[in-house]
């Protein structure tokens, strides 16, 4: 009987210490992360930015400390990042962005590829702002021109933290392996997070060429390149080559 | 007014120790610049140039840097900017810059005769690259053009005048015609005028296939003009390749023949080439561009090319043919026949008006083309017909103002009077 009363003992011990570190974990693990992905500028040349904010009573900013997030953007086939602009910004610590593919910068979009670019930065105040210069290729021009749409979808978001405390969540999917940043080749683990998208997805409309126009413009440059070439072959035939003695002493002794 | 007069006719050595002054102070002002603002002052070849040094320090291949298509010289001439700072390009290409000075002036002279030093022509027309916004923003943004710029004036200073005596002289400039080929291509249109230049001074209009082979046929200065360019041209080229292999004939040379770029650019082609993508087999466009840009470059040859007096006019006027009708064309170009310009600008016998009003039409017509392109690639409007149009007035403008140059070019003009008033004074 009091062998009994003391397993009954031990397992309501067992059971409030484990309700105990389920509340602390669950605590810790309830993200609550809100992502603004928006694009700035206008033309070809163009920067998304990211406004990313986890939680928002900063009682439990404590949490991120030292933490850092990662993005992985992909990039439809007619939008690139250009790996030796990240390469400057990052050597210029403005930014630390790395492309995961190679990245051919001169292709028109059709003859292209979606690709990736990893972005991190750490948090301070629950807060992180983040960006990437991104640029538009040329599609091939299509009947009646008019615009292509480039539609970028949202980032998959990681987080990373210096200790243990990410292993304590148990609503984090398993652990994802890529580069800690961008300065270095060394790999770290990262955990997925979910997160609410507070924009909607973004959409670069760029200007294609009119392919009806093409016989036209076949013919109007041919012809302009014909006449002009004709135009300097007579000039260069018919000019006679003058030829004076250089002389300013004559021209001062007019003068006197 | 008048201190301006006193400062233009100070000796030249004041000024290119200000030509080197406005240099360094942009280059000064670019890294102010590209901290401060997003559109950055230094150009994007510069960091093209200093990656690939950057890999070659590394002891790998400069063309690991995307988009390096030139030659592996160039990489291994910016190695100091990993050692030294990152602006020692810049100041380099300034230096080009000042040596392309003292070049200019020392050829205007030969041209004019010894009369010509007791004026300033010779160096007014220096003044034409020294001051020159175009050629100082090239170079202060880091590109390396004023390098092959040099090395092509350097040729016909040497081949035109004595500063070197005997076959000497023929073999230096073949062995820096055939650098200029191996730096940057376009130059190979010079080595025919170049050739003739040294062979008979007037080639009649009329003659039989058998009189052509005879005015062809080397004398002994040809012969070294040209074994020396073709001997440097293919060690530095076959050095290379033992080097870097396949990869440095694509990028450097096979890459810009085939190139076909539809990205928007200054060419009356930029349309057609985008349009065109994917559409034909057999370019009959481009073709019969590439057949008439040919026949102009040999009647130039012919008809300037073969006495060396016209020579630089003939090698101006190629430059401008070549740029005109290529199928890309970047503002950069320009610095190439601008570079030839200031030897030939003494000799066009025109108004001061008349060159305003060409200078003016030449201007005008890149504003435009340049404020088309500003709509679409920066605020991306579908104007595309328009930098067409745009591109095509641009075409006409850089054939009318060499149709007027070459219709007011006069040998031995020197600004009509020469230096009068100076010698007054004198």
């Amino acid at each position: 009987m009091l062998r009994d009363t003391k397993n009954i003992k031990l397992y309501f011990s067992l059971i409030v210490l484990l309700s105990c570190i389920g509340y602390i974990s669950a605590s810790a693990c309830d993200f609550n992360v809100k992502l603004k992905q928006v694009l700035k500028n206008q033309g070809f040349h163009r920067n998304i930015t990211y406004g990313i904010v986890f939680n928002s009573d900063e009682d439990q900013c404590w949490l991120y400390k030292d933490c850092v997030v990662g993005l992985d953007q992909t990039l439809p086939h007619g939008v690139y990042a250009n790996p030796d602009e990240l390469s400057t910004l990052r050597r210029l610590k403005k930014l630390n962005a790395v492309p995961k593919n190679r990245i051919n910068t001169e292709l028109p979009a059709e003859h292209s590829y979606p690709t990736t670019t990893y972005i991190t930065e750490r948090i301070k105040d629950c807060k992180v702002y983040m960006w990437l210069p991104v640029h538009a290729r040329y599609h091939l021009a299509m009947p009646g021109g008019g615009m292509a749409r480039n539609t970028i979808g949202p980032p998959k978001l990681y987080l990373r933290c210096p200790d243990q405390r990410l292993d304590m969540c148990g609503k984090t999917g398993a652990p994802v392996t890529f580069l800690c940043n961008g300065g270095s080749k060394d790999k770290c683990s990262w955990k997925e997070l979910p997160y609410t998208l507070l924009t909607d997805t973004l959409v670069w409309p760029i200007p294609v060429g009119n392919m009806e126009h093409y016989h036209a413009i076949s013919v109007g440059t041919a012809l302009v390149i014909a006449v002009g070439s004709l135009y300097l072959i007579k000039a260069v035939h018919e000019h006679k080559l003058v030829t004076m003695s250089f002389n300013p002493y004559s021209s001062l002794r007019r003068e006197r | 007014m008048h201190e301006l007069l006193e400062f233009i006719n100070l000796p030249l050595p004041y000024h290119l120790v200000a030509g080197l002054f406005i240099r360094l102070s942009l280059i000064i002002y670019g890294d102010f610049h590209d901290k401060t603002y997003d559109l950055p002052y230094t150009d994007i070849d510069y960091s093209v140039f200093t990656d690939a040094a950057r890999h070659v320090l590394h002891g790998q291949s400069p063309y690991k840097r995307q988009t390096y298509r030139y030659s592996p010289l160039l990489s291994y001439l910016l190695v100091p900017n990993m050692i030294l700072g990152k602006d020692f390009g810049k100041i380099l290409f300034s230096i080009f810059d000042i040596f392309i000075t003292i070049a200019v002036k020392k050829l205007v002279e030969h041209q004019l005769g010894p009369k010509s030093i007791a004026t300033n022509i010779p160096m007014y027309c220096s003044f034409l690259w020294l001051y020159n916004p175009l050629s100082i923003g090239i170079s202060t943004r880091g590109n390396a053009d004023s390098v092959s710029c040099f090395t092509i004036i350097l040729s016909l200073l040497f081949l035109q005048t004595d500063v070197v005596k005997g076959l000497k002289k023929y073999a230096l400039s073949g062995f820096l015609l055939g650098l200029s080929i191996h730096l940057r291509l376009y130059p190979l249109v010079y080595s025919f005028p170049m050739y003739l230049s040294l062979g008979v001074t007037k080639i009649p209009r009329k003659i039989t296939m058998k009189e052509g082979l005879l005015i062809l046929w080397p004398n002994l200065k040809q012969l070294t003009l040209a074994m020396s360019c073709i001997a440097t041209l293919f060690i530095l080229t076959y050095g290379m390749w033992e080097l870097y292999g396949y990869e440095f004939l694509y990028e450097t040379y096979l890459y810009h023949a085939s190139r076909i770029d539809i990205r928007h650019n200054f060419s009356v082609l930029f349309y057609y080439s985008y349009l065109s993508m994917n559409q034909v087999t057999f370019d009959i466009v481009k073709n019969v561009t590439n057949l008439f840009k040919a026949v102009i470059l040999f009647l130039l040859s012919i008809k300037y090319g073969a006495d060396p007096r016209t020579l630089p006019f003939a090698m101006f006027c190629q430059t401008v043919v070549i740029v005109a009708f290529n199928s890309v064309m970047t503002s950069q170009y320009f610095v190439w026949f601008l570079s030839l310009l200031p030897l030939v600008a003494h000799s066009f016998k025109m108004s001061r008006r008349k060159a305003m009003l060409l200078a003016l039409i030449w201007m005008t017509a890149q504003g435009a083309w340049l404020f088309y392109a500003y709509l679409l690639e920066f605020k991306g409007r579908e104007v595309f017909f328009l930098i067409w149009l745009k591109g095509v007035v641009f075409f006409c403008s850089n054939i009318f103002v060499l149709v007027q140059l070459l219709g007011s070019y006069t040998i031995g003009y020197g600004f009509g009077v020469g230096q009068v008033s100076h010698l007054k004074t004198q």
